[in-house]
């Protein structure tokens, strides 16, 4: 799914996924183990490629998900307020074995009152959407890392971007004279509750609600504006990375210079690759963990076990029994870096870095994931590592 | 004298009518060298200068509404 068309993208996040000729429609509530989730456009790519696996799974689970803004979906997780418009989900292999992750998913039909929302992702925290948002039995569960990116037309000669020039860019519009970023209708954002915008303020300094610019309401919307913009020098818009790595054909993104840095870097060790290694070791500022938010019991496990299921699976831990496919490389595969992978960690929407040792490190899986050379040895159990070390994903991980 | 080093660094593009470089002038540069990055970081400061061979990119951005001092005006 790296490389295909804008147009493509549009039609997977949703833009043109539910037609009047589909003559019957399924309906949600009837699909095979749901889970019903309201969730930000930037995880869409990886709900397509695991919805896929999971209903290939031997035990099957559904994905029913629609898209949404981070703080809405927060809100409405919470309040329990059910999903009130048709959903999305990805066929099986026996339903549609000509399906592909780039195409757009099924719809289905809600039935009367709704659906409640079992399953919620958000690219922020509750905090980050300020003060109301009682969790009552809600708890928040972190998951991979997404960075996030500003990206430009392909025809751009423009390739970095500081986070003093955006400052002005973003929070000054045409006032803030950064050439060539000076002219407000090419100028793309989310609309102020966006989880993406949110988390691109939090680390330049410009609030949600004080963006100049155009506030377009779907990531999509931003891709096909910023790769068709007639003034190419002057358009520049903000995305996931994971959108961004799905569009790399119809986008280009901005080396990111942070406050305090000597130089800027791309969530990549170099533009064109996939390692996100300045995002894993600290120099590639902008990104977040993914949130999702699930009702829990008493001990503060998910109440739903087909939610705990996915939940473990999007957090890189053991699943029992089986799924059957490989959930870690799928996330890795679509953009996000699991926890086990990151070197770093940060408090907050844009905290200050520290470094981070994970319980169980994936590194070497990574690297080798994303087509790297790791500097582990292969394993298939902690008995072939050496003291010290743990077998993990099929990689000796964890030793000094 | 790598901490005061490093703040110059970190600021030097930011004064206003000292550049003179435009934006798009910007190039790619094959990491940060030595002199400029840290070999063992610990802080965030460090963190985000650490010594690396990954590719940056070397950007003196023109900024007119920076304060002489430096600092960022508030936004209107």
């Amino acid at each position: 799914m790296r490389t295909s068309t804008a147009a493509a993208a549009a039609v997977a996040l949703g833009l043109a996924c539910i037609g009047p000729a589909q003559a019957q429609e399924t309906a949600c509530d009837a699909l095979e183990n749901p889970v019903y989730m309201h969730v930000g456009s930037t995880v869409l790519p990886l709900l397509r490629e695991l919805g896929r696996a999971l209903r290939d799974a031997p035990d099957p689970i559904t994905l029913v998900f629609v898209d949404g803004r981070s703080c809405a979906i927060m809100d409405g997780i919470t309040s329990g307020t059910p999903l009130a418009v048709n959903l999305t989900y990805v066929p099986s292999t026996a339903e549609d074995a000509a399906w592909t992750p780039d195409m757009a998913p099924r719809t289905c039909a809600i039935p009367d009152g709704g659906l409640p929302v079992d399953l919620a992702h958000s690219d922020i925290y509750p905090e980050s959407c300020g003060a109301g948002l009682e969790l009552g039995d809600v708890a928040v569960f972190t998951g991979p890392v997404l960075p996030f990116v500003f990206v430009v037309p392909p025809a751009s000669s423009q390739v970095a971007i500081t986070a003093e020039e955006a400052y002005f860019v973003w929070g000054f519009g045409n006032a803030g004279r950064v050439a060539p970023w000076t002219d407000e209708q090419f100028l793309f954002s989310r609309p102020n509750t966006s989880g993406t915008k949110i988390t691109f303020g939090a680390n330049i300094g410009v609030p949600a609600a004080r963006w100049k610019g155009q506030q377009l309401a779907k990531t999509g919307d931003v891709i096909n504006a910023v790769s068709s913009a007639v003034n190419a020098e002057a358009a520049i818009g903000i995305v996931g990375g994971a959108n961004y790595d799905a569009n790399r054909d119809a986008l280009k993104s901005l080396a990111y210079q942070a406050y305090g840095q000597q130089a800027a870097w791309y969530p990549d060790s170099t533009a064109g690759g996939f390692d996100k290694r300045n995002v894993r070791d600290g120099h590639y500022l902008l990104w977040g963990p993914s949130v999702f938010l699930a009702r829990v019991d008493g001990a503060g496990a998910p109440t739903n076990p087909r939610v705990d299921r996915v939940l473990r699976m999007l957090q890189s831990r053991a699943v029992e029994p089986d799924p059957g496919f490989d959930p870690t490389g799928i996330i890795v595969d679509e953009g996000f870096i699991p926890d086990c992978a990151m070197q770093v960690a940060r408090d907050g929407q844009a905290g200050d870095l520290r470094l981070y040792r994970p319980e169980a490190p994936c590194g070497c899986f990574f690297e080798a994931r994303v087509g790297g050379a790791p500097a582990c040895a292969a394993c298939e159990d902690d008995g072939g590592c050496a003291d010290g070390e743990r077998c993990t994903l099929g990689y000796c991980e964890g030793g000094e | 004298m790598r901490w005061l080093t490093l703040l110059l660094a970190a600021g030097s593009f930011a004064c206003e009518g000292e550049t003179s470089v435009t934006p798009d002038a910007a190039a790619p540069d094959m990491g940060v060298a030595a002199a400029e990055c840290f070999a063992d970081p610990t802080t965030h400061v460090e963190i985000i200068n650490a010594c690396t061979d990954a590719t940056s990119v070397s950007k003196t951005p023109v900024t007119p509404l920076l304060r002489e001092d430096g600092t960022l005006p508030p936004l209107p």
